[in-house]
Formats: C-alpha cells, structure tokens, sequence
C-alpha cells in the first residue's frame, strides 16, 4: 500500500500530511517519535513490537528525538485517552478514524527510513496491531461536571452542580444558565464601602471573552472556564467607576469511575429478558406466584455499569387489590424478595437477579430501589408487581322482566367495598343459578349475594367484631388484617349466598331445591355455619374447590 | 454390633412410615363409617371459632341404580333417545336425579315422567349442553323420589347428533350438608378430602347419549372420525372394549375414514359393511331392537356380555351410527 502511496506521490505529498493534520481531535493517539531511527535500525523486531506496545498504554505522548529529518513515527492506541471519549459518539468515531490515518502515516514515514527487511516486517505488524487495537478499545463514557463562582466576583456561593453533561459545551451552557436565573433581579454591590453603599439591581448578562478550555498536553481538555460579565440598573454598582461586575464558572472532566459521573446512573427494573408489562408494571403475576426480576445499572449513554451495589425495597399501594384497610407493610401483604421485604445485592456483570414472591394478597406492589455505596442513582422506567387473577369481572345487576330482579348484592363495607367479581365462566353460571332459583321460587325472595372474590381475588380477608364464648371482644383493627380469611373466594369461581334468618335468606325449605338446581348446572352449593347467624350457602360455581 | 444396626434400620422404617402418612393435623380426621355409610368429618375451623367441629357428611350415593338406555332415527333424521331407571332394590335412598352432558340436544324435546322436572342448560365451559331430569317434589317432602325397587321410565329427549356411550350421573336423597364456620381450611388433607367427597357425590352408569356430532352438510368422514376417537379414547377408557379389539376397529375406521375423504363411496360402504359385521360376530342381536327394555335385567345377562370383545350397548351404539352413515350415503341395507 504504502508503494502505491508513493507511486501516486501522495505519500511525501505536503498536501497529504496537511489533510492528515486537520483530522481533529489528533491527540487521541499517542504519537511517540522515536528518538533516533538509527537506534531501532538495528534493534530485533520483537523488542520494537514489544516497546511500542508498551507505549500503548502510556499518557504522556510526544517525544522528540534527536535526529532531524528522519523521525519515526509510531501510532498507539492511549486506553487511557480511550476512555475519555464517548462510545457511540461521532466524537469518538473521529478518534478512532484519526488514530488509524496517523498510524498509517507514521508506518509509511517509518518504512521509508528503515530498509531492513526485518524492521519492516516489523512496522507493518506493529501497524496492525495497533489499528486492531484502536478499534477494540471499549469506550466508556465520561462526564462534565459544572462549578460556579470559582473565580471574579462571587456573584453566587461557589458550589459544584449536581448535574453532568456529556460534553463541555452542554455542561457551560447550562450552567450559564442557571447562574444567570439566579443573579438577574438581584440587588448587588461589588464592594460594599460604607458611604456607596446603593445597591444595583442585575438586569442583564453577557460572556467575558475569556471563554477557554485548557487542554493537557496531547491530550483532551479537562477543564473549560467561562466567564460571565453582569450589568446593573445603574451602570455600576456600588463603587464608583467600576461598571463591570463577572464571574467565573467552569466545567471539570471526569471519568466514568470518577465520583460526578457516577451522579448519572440509572437504575431499572425489568424481566430477565429486559422486557416489562408496560411503562409501570415491572410483570403480572398471580397470588402467591413467583416472578424473577433484575435490577441493572446504567450510565449516561444507557450502557451497563457492572458491580454496584443495590438496595431494594417493597412498598404495598395503598388500597390496592381491593383492600382499603391498613397493615399494608407487612410482608403477608407486600410479599418478598428472595424472603426478604427489603433486600440488597450488588448487580455483578449483568444486574442483580432476585425472585419476587408475591403474597397471597392481590395488589400493586412497588419495589423501590436505590444505589448504594455511596453511588448516586436515579430509579427509572416500571417499578411495580401487578398481583391477582386476571380478567375477573363484575357481577352487574340483572333481572326477569316476570319476576324482578335475579339476585341482590350485598356484603359490601368500607374496608372491601367491592365484592363481587367472578371468571366470565363462573358468572355464565351464576346467573344460570339465580334464574333457575327464580323460575321455580318467584314468590320467594331472589338469591341474596354475598362475597365473592374482589377486584383481583387473592386472599380475601373479611371485617370481623364479634365476642366469643367466653365473651372476649375480637375486632380487625385491634388483631391485624390478612388473617385468618375467607375460605377459598380467591379466583373467582365462588360466592356466598344469604341462608340465614335475615331478610333476603334462602329459606330452609328451599335448601335441597337449590342444591339440586345447582347440580343440574355443574354447580356445588354447601351450606356453610348452619343454625348460626351466618348461616350461608357457600357455592362453587365451577363444580370444585379452588 | 448387628442388634444395632437392626435397630437403626427398624427406626428408620418406622420414621419412614409416619411421614409418609397423609399430613392430617393430630385433631383433624375424616372417618366411614362402615355401618351407616357415612362420613364422620372432625376439623378444627380456621374462622371464626377456631374451634374443633364434627360433621356427618351423609353421601347421596346410597343407591344401586340401573340406567337403560335406547334411541331410534325419527322421521326428521333426529335421533330419540330414552331412558329407564331403576331404584335397585338394596338402595338406602331414593332417588332424585339424573343427568349427563350431551354434545348436543333440543331443549323442546325434553320429556320427563309425572312427578320429574326437566332441565337443559348450555354448560358454560364448552358448547355442550346438560340434561338433567330431578325429582320435582322434594320442597315437600325430603324423602321423596324414585323409592327402591321401583323404577321409572319416560326420560326422553330429541337430538341431531348420533349416540355415543359416556356417563350418566345419579343421586340420592340426602340431608343438606352443612359445615359449622367457613368449614376446614381449604389446604388440610380433610380439607382437601371433603372437596373430593362432594365433587363426586354421585353415582355413574353407561348409557347411550348425543355424542358424535354430524355435520350439516352431511360429512360421513367426519361422522367417522369423530366415532374413531370415541372407540379409541372413551369406550377403552371405561373398559368398554377390549384393548386388542379396538385396534381391529381402528384399522377399519381408518380405511373407511380414507375412502370418505377420497371420495370413494363404493370403497365405504364395503368398509361400513365389514366394521358392522366386525360387532355382529360378537353380538348377533346387535342391530336388533333392546329385548330387555321391559326387563329389570339379570346378572347372568352381564357376565354374559362381560365375556364379549365389546360392551353389548357399545356394539349397539356403533351399529346404529355406521348404519345412520349407510343410510345418509343411499346404503339402505
């Protein structure tokens, strides 16, 4: 190539090495002259290979050799200038593209200084590995911190922003900004002497032209300075003849390993897969079902950063599942995660793995999770376990225009308002129950529906306040929710019908008769507490116990 | 040393055997009782009392009935079918009801005897349909019904799809049962036993019922296959038929199933005619009318058809289809 090069008189063309020279940002890679060709003319190729792949990782980039005219030109890629650049970023694009063209160069200025067979064979080798190398760097992503009122006139408290941008344009930008917002409007002297002591109101700002970034040598900028000059209502302020009144801010590069940087991760929720429900539902699971989540860590540029520690935290919402009591903390209610409610880890090279156990208790069930080791991280996208029986359905009044209604709801209270949900297959059935039962009884009063299961079944923890036999007082809110339940009234396949002396109750002598309406429809009808006061048909519509 | 190791092995066993038994809490328990036929229920409820209960949970399966059954074509290409029940004479309870799920049946042709209530309600679960007939005074009167040693016919009902043999489902009359509170918890071993003892608080009995649907338009190979499957599957299932019979009768169905479908009617009915007399060799009468409609039926009839290839009503059953098919493709021997 490099013979075709100079056929073509490209490769000594002034034009060429111009061209190569405007590729910015150059300094990416390292460009070690070698400091007298004479010396590596005779060294073993093995050793120049190995010394130029040590360089590869040096910072300090340029060297100049004492022999003019004949400088040997050797490209490496720095991993450490890699990791100064964006990955994915047109910026780090260029980098890779410059780092190649100047490696290139250096290898076609090189072999025309050295004749050795050997040493050639060598450069063109080194020239390889080197271009693998610049393209296998892993970029990872940096961040630009922004500091206020770090020099001039401290026009606010020196304070370092919270926030990180990606580049040094974006970070100045907005703190400008947000120095400006906080300074216009504000009455301010510079030097508050006792007799000039009138305040001048901030009316407007402009930038210094003192604007500058300060590069390392060979390498990126790390800092970048702006200065921002104010002016007041009254031209001045305060002292006499000083109308200008300017603050400094900067913006400081880091690493991604750096603390600033790390003010950017994200921490999400998701499936093994990386997939969820929807936008806020992490997963839909059943009561007492088990459902295996992952918690990962991301940067800036939304890549995986491995190996930071995770807490974890369940959270029931409130109401949720039909519930509308308290104990909504207690792990019978919230469920765990990996038996535990609050639980940490560290996310390893791929997330942190954990099984969520939901409770037998339907609900929304919010994980809340946050960095620790003293990483900051922002919780982003689905947080929550979606538990229940899915696709139950409201029973809805209906009625025989001969004989009335079919049945009537009731049960309801403050703490399960909604108590009447069932499959479709269940309801289908149901309501076959209730218009055979007032087809044959039209002159007793329909069937009167108690419990079913509710908005999402699960456990079905009913308000209780009774006395026992020894007269003791036994009240929910006094011995705690979620148990001991209803027996079964979890998926929406049974219900509760009155059978006792209240108004509404099937009457005894209709007992064998609805029984036997119930098994010519695949119905089991028991009757629950007889010769209570609870007293009740407790009827499986689907022929089996859930 | 050996004394000990007999010991050890005689420990182990014994802890063997005492996990392995059903985890019934030390309270709980769920006993027949040999005399009555009852099941005697001892929980501790979970709600709200908490307190031990005992129940006597009496089965509505104290019965012996028979099911006959018989159906003809009619006139309008439907098929009748009737039943007739027996109360046998060593039942404890009358009885009060029966019933099957029929793939399909026409509600206006549902007849039931004096004193029976008839019922046909969609099932919900699939696009077949229940048939049942229950006694219709028992708000009168608890032990009402079929008494034994009496029997009842008049069960009839109307349906466009051919017989097949499948469960009918009978009950006694029992006392409303009932459990104190919310009943043992749901997940208990008596719990979970009670639940078995109502679900299949029945008795079952064979008898003839709409099984294999028939196309409209008429489609012999699908009449066919649907009959394959019925052999295979259901009458092998409830020992209907001899395990090596029914690959005989599969073989046929198969090559009868391929000449529908190839269109080729003569190759059929051979086929129809060589499955037909396949279930004559083993029941002569097979495409007679049921002699014993009128009889209570003897044991010795049973054991007799016990020692057959094939169930006498499922040899019955199978005729009368591939005869329907004979008869829908012109074959009018």
């Amino acid at each position: 190539m490099w013979k075709s090069l100079r056929v073509l008189g490209l490769a000594k063309s002034k034009a060429f090495f111009q061209f190569m020279n405007t590729v910015v940002p150059r300094p990416s890679v390292n460009v070690w002259r070698v400091p007298c060709a004479k010396r590596l003319r005779d060294s073993r190729p093995v050793i120049f290979a190995a010394t130029v792949l040590r360089l590869g990782n040096a910072t300090v980039t340029r060297r100049r050799g004492p022999c003019p005219g004949y400088r040997g030109l050797f490209a490496g890629a720095s991993l450490s200038l890699a990791h100064r650049r964006g990955r994915g970023s047109m910026d780090f694009f260029l980098w890779r593209i410059t780092a190649l063209m100047s490696t290139f160069r250096s290898t076609l200025d090189s072999l025309t200084t050295y004749t050795q067979p050997r040493t050639r064979t060598a450069l063109v080798v080194v020239t390889a590995i080197s271009s693998i190398f610049v393209f296998s760097v892993p970029a990872l992503a940096d961040c630009w911190v922004a500091e206020t009122g770090v020099g001039g006139h401290a026009v606010v408290p020196r304070e370092t922003l919270p926030d990180t941008y990606p580049s040094s344009e974006s970070a100045l930008t907005a703190v400008t900004q947000h120095v400006v917002n906080q300074v216009l409007g504000v009455q301010r002297c510079i030097v508050e002497l006792p007799d000039t002591s009138h305040p001048s109101e901030i009316i407007s700002s402009y930038e210094t032209a003192n604007n500058a970034c300060e590069p390392i040598s060979g390498g990126p900028p790390t800092v970048c300075t702006r200065s921002i000059g104010f002016r007041g209502s009254s031209g001045y302020y305060c002292q006499a003849g000083s109308s200008v009144l300017f603050t400094q801010i900067q913006v400081r590069r880091f690493l991604p390993g750096d603390l600033p940087c790390r003010g950017t991760l994200t921490l999400k929720l998701s499936r093994p897969d990386d997939s969820s429900e929807d936008n806020t539902v992490l997963d839909k699971i059943e009561p007492a079902k088990e459902a295996m989540l992952v918690a990962k860590v991301y940067d800036q540029n939304n890549q995986l950063v491995p190996n930071v520690g995770v807490k974890l935290v369940l959270e029931a919402k409130q109401n949720s599942g039909g519930h509308h009591h308290p104990d909504d903390t207690v792990a019978v209610r919230t469920g765990t995660m990996n038996g535990q409610q609050i639980f940490t880890g560290n996310t390893g090279p791929s997330g942190l793995q954990f099984s969520y156990r939901a409770p037998s208790v339907s609900g929304d069930y919010k994980i809340v999770a946050s960095c620790t080791d003293g990483k900051n991280c922002t919780q982003d996208g689905p947080d929550t376990v979606w538990v229940g029986v899915k696709g139950l359905e409201p029973i809805v009044p209906a009625s025989d225009s001969a004989s009335g209604p079919l049945y009537v709801l009731i049960g309801q209270d403050n703490y399960h308002p909604d108590n009447h949900y069932l499959t479709p297959k269940a309801n289908g059935r149901l309501q076959q129950l209730a218009s055979r039962y007032r087809e044959r009884f039209p002159n007793d009063p329909p069937l009167y529906l108690n419990d079913a299961s509710l908005e999402r079944g699960g456990l079905f923890d009913i308000y209780y306040d009774y006395a026992d036999k020894y007269g003791v007082r036994h009240e929910r809110n006094a011995e705690g929710w979620w148990t001991p339940p209803h027996a079964e009234h979890r998926k929406g396949t049974v219900i509760d019908v009155r059978a006792n002396q209240a108004a509404g109750a099937v009457p005894s002598r209709n007992h064998q008769i609805l029984m036997d309406l119930a098994r010519d429809i695949g119905v089991d009808a028991g009757l629950h507490s007889p010769g209570t006061a609870n007293q009740h048909f407790h009827i499986r519509l689907m022929g089996v116990a859930e | 040393m050996k004394k000990i190791r007999q010991l050890s092995l005689f420990t182990f066993l014994c802890l063997g055997a005492i996990f392995s038994l059903p985890t019934f809490a030390q309270d709980e328990s769920i006993v027949l009782d040999p005399d009555t036929g009852n099941y005697i229920i001892t929980f501790r409820s979970t709600f709200p009392s908490r307190e031990l209960h005992r129940v006597v949970f009496v089965p509505a399966t104290k019965i012996d009935p028979t099911v006959k059954s018989k159906f003809k074509l009619t006139s309008d290409q439907h098929i009748r079918y009737e039943y007739k029940v027996k109360n046998g004479p060593n039942s404890k309870q009358p009885l009060i009801g029966l019933r099957f799920i029929a793939s399909k049946a026409d509600r206006a042709s549902q007849v039931a005897p004096k004193g029976w209530r008839a019922s046909m309600i969609p099932n919900i679960v699939d696009t077949r349909v229940r048939v049942n007939w229950g006694y219709e005074e028992l708000e009168e009167d608890a032990s009402a019904g079929l008494q034994p040693g009496r029997n009842q016919s008049g069960f009839s009902v109307g349906s466009p799809d051919l017989p097949g043999i499948d469960v009918v489902r009978l009950n006694g009359a029992s006392p409303v049962f009932g459990v104190p509170d919310e009943g043992p918890a749901m997940d208990s071993e008596v719990g979970k036993q009670l639940n078995q003892l109502t679900a299949n608080d029945f008795v079952p009995r064979h008898a003839a019922i709409p099984l294999i649907p028939v196309p409209n338009p008429f489609d012999a190979a699908a009449v066919l296959t649907s009959m394959q499957k019925h052999v295979n599957q259901d009458m092998v299932s409830m020992n209907l038929i001899d395990p090596a019979f029914a690959p005989q009768l599969d073989r046929l169905f198969q090559t009868a199933i391929a000449a529908a479908k190839g269109g080729n009617t003569v190759a059929l009915k051979g086929n129809l005619k060589d499955l037909r007399q396949m279930l004559k060799r083993e029941h002569a009468d097979v495409d007679q009318e049921d002699e014993d409609w009128d009889k209570d039926g003897d044991r010795k009839d049973k054991e007799k058809d016990k020692s057959r290839l094939i169930d006498k009503l499922a040899a019955k059953v199978l005729d009368f289809d591939l005869k329907y098919i004979q008869k829908r493709l012109g074959d009018n021997d």
